[in-house]
């Protein structure tokens, strides 16, 4: 048998499944198709939350 | 809306209301001249129109539907703004999609007003935005 001494393997295939890492620049890109086109995109926004997105910008004044 | 007393502007301001339905166009036009007194509004049914009647008026403040006939409000947004880019483009839509939020904020919009609501809330949401841009809450005169 090959496998390594110590631990059973169904142990060690769960400490492989821990090292999985994502990449941040993908996730933002796939966050960003998702909302052009996805589930978020569709996300209805309350009018307090468009209120605010739009409270940002600067007032004209009179 | 006939309990508001109206207010004054310092100078006359001009509204154009680009919308479809003509029903709102009237609702909006009806609204803003009984409550502000020094104030002309202008309206347009299409993207054709609304173009046309910007050049003619120069207004200080579109409120801007995003459902037309034969044309989109975004694409109204953005044509303004390239004919203009201090126009002040409000838009007055019952569409509350996040997307269309973000890209009608990203291509200009200075505020974004959703018709799908109570009258009171609307009448509010449309007075608020007029006078926070160009004022004329303070000195009140009685409804004529």
């Amino acid at each position: 048998m090959s496998s390594a001494p110590g631990k059973p393997l169904a142990a060690r295939a769960e400490l492989a499944l821990n090292e999985v890492r994502y990449s941040l620049r993908e996730m933002l890109a796939e966050v960003a198709t998702e909302r052009r086109s996805g589930a978020l995109g569709a996300e209805k926004m309350h009018r307090k939350e468009i209120g605010q997105l739009f409270r940002r910008k600067t007032r004209k004044t009179p | 809306m006939g309990t508001l007393a109206r207010r004054t502007m310092a100078v006359t301001t001009k509204v154009l209301v680009v919308d479809d339905e003509p029903h709102l166009r009237t609702f909006v036009r009806i609204l803003l001249r009984s409550t502000f007194a020094d104030l002309e509004v202008y309206e347009a049914g299409d993207e054709a129109g609304a173009l046309a009647l910007y050049a003619e008026t120069k207004p200080d403040l579109v409120l801007l539907d995003i459902h037309l006939v034969g044309g989109s409000g975004l694409s109204v947004l953005e044509k303004l703004r390239a004919m203009d880019p201090a126009a002040e483009i409000v838009m007055l839509t019952a569409v509350n999609v996040r997307h269309t939020v973000e890209e009608a904020q990203a291509k200009g919009a200075v505020g974004y007003i959703l018709k799908d609501t109570n009258e009171e809330e609307l009448t509010s949401a449309i007075i608020e935005i007029v006078q926070e841009r160009f004022g004329g809450g303070n000195s009140e005169t009685p409804t004529p």
